[in-house]
């Protein structure tokens, strides 16, 4: 047997990060590991996929050139309708962090793949460029205006005592709650698909009575696989939809 | 000739037109509907994972003010009170969307795009 029971049921190992190829630069470890390379495949693919899709712009399109396009559209009406005409600046930005996720997320479904976005480290990474992005453009766009977004209006003065604590705590829980939605998705859900796969062949194993239950839990591993791509495509767009809901908040600050 | 045509087809294109519109309506009505049952579940996660954060935060910042001005542990006590305050704004904000986009869908109407317009 390839797989004992013991290695098929540890679902963690899959997370670990390996070094490819070490690398150092002054004193700091930049070593090539599998997550810099499935996030660079992840890349790869992306612009594989939309330059294949581009690279005739038929009239009539062909059916890859319509996905394409369809994304296009997609991403496009969420800008616009959560953020504005004016947050259309900044929909190259979504776009990349939308397909970036969405991405990463389905290569993860591929077995034997990294799932980059099961880190938080990279998850934490895309939640600061979009707070970052945020706090910028509202104190470039708002001035110190922007700090309107601390004490709304419409409120007796002694309310802002405790309301400006309050939207600041709220401000500052924005990049921990997008980085760790997204993190914990990704986590808690290939945890779950190892550990009922890893049943199913530990239950095989164990003899035949247990059969019956070892095909529930495949049963149920086929459901969750399911339930993950489903995953993957709603986290990255939850993912894109915030960071408009708060590109929006950044453009506006000064008008509530 | 036949004067009669014109006519026919133009009430057979105003049918076919009608036709249409009710057939879009009812399946944006359908559609509106199904968005709601995937993002009851995105909602569903959204409020626990909103929850910890603010009153880690809280408790983050209020951790900090102790160690920066020597107070504890009065910072960390009234900071944790704000982020739970925070979390429970927070979940009632996502609430009250809920509601209004359940009251939209309830009356017909598709669901707005705007769904998260503060989160």
């Amino acid at each position: 047997m390839i797989f004992s029971p013991a290695i098929a049921l540890d679902p963690i190992s899959q997370f670990k990060v390996q070094k490819w190829i070490d690398l150092r630069l002054g004193g700091f470890d930049i070593s090539f590991t599998n997550a810099s390379g499935f996030m660079l495949l992840g890349v790869v693919l992306v612009i594989a996929f939309f330059g294949i899709a581009a690279r005739r712009g038929e009239l009539v399109p062909s059916r890859l050139q319509s996905a394409a396009e369809m994304g296009f559209g997609f991403i496009a009406d969420m800008v616009r309708s959560s953020s504005g005409e004016e947050g259309l600046k900044f929909f190259p930005f979504v776009f990349t962090l939308f397909f970036f996720i969405l991405f990463a997320n389905l290569i993860g479904m591929v077995p034997y793949a990294f799932t980059t976005t099961s880190h938080i480290i990279v998850t934490g990474a895309l939640a600061m460029s979009v707070i970052v992005t945020v706090v910028v453009v509202g104190l470039l766009k708002n001035g110190l205006g922007f700090f309107k977004l601390f004490a709304p209006s419409g409120a007796p003065w002694y309310i802002y005592i405790i309301l400006t604590p309050i939207e600041i705590i709220s401000f500052l829980a924005r990049p921990l709650t997008l980085a760790l939605r997204l993190f914990a998705n990704m986590l808690a859900g290939h945890i779950m698909l190892k550990l009922f796969a890893g049943f199913a062949v530990a239950l095989v194993g164990a003899g035949t009575i247990y059969l019956p239950v070892a095909l529930l839990a495949f049963g149920m591993g086929v459901a969750l696989n399911a339930l993950e791509f489903l995953v993957a495509g709603l986290q990255a767009y939850v993912f894109a939809i915030l960071t408009c809901v708060y590109l929006n908040d950044a453009l506006h600050a000064g008008d509530h | 000739m036949s004067s009669e045509q014109p006519d026919d087809l133009s009430d057979r294109i105003a049918k076919a037109l009608a036709d249409r519109e009710a057939r879009e309506a009812a399946k944006k009505r359908k559609q509106a509907s199904d968005d709601s049952t995937v993002s009851a579940g995105a909602y569903a996660l959204r409020f626990g994972i909103e929850f910890v954060a603010s009153v880690f935060v809280g408790g983050f910042l209020g951790y900090w003010i102790d160690q920066w001005a020597g107070t504890h542990p009065w910072g960390l006590l009234v900071m944790i009170g704000f982020g739970l305050a925070a979390a429970i704004r927070s979940i009632m904000r996502a609430y009250r969307e809920l509601n209004a986009r359940a009251l939209k869908i309830s009356q017909g109407i598709s669901a707005p795009d705007d769904e998260t317009k503060d989160a």
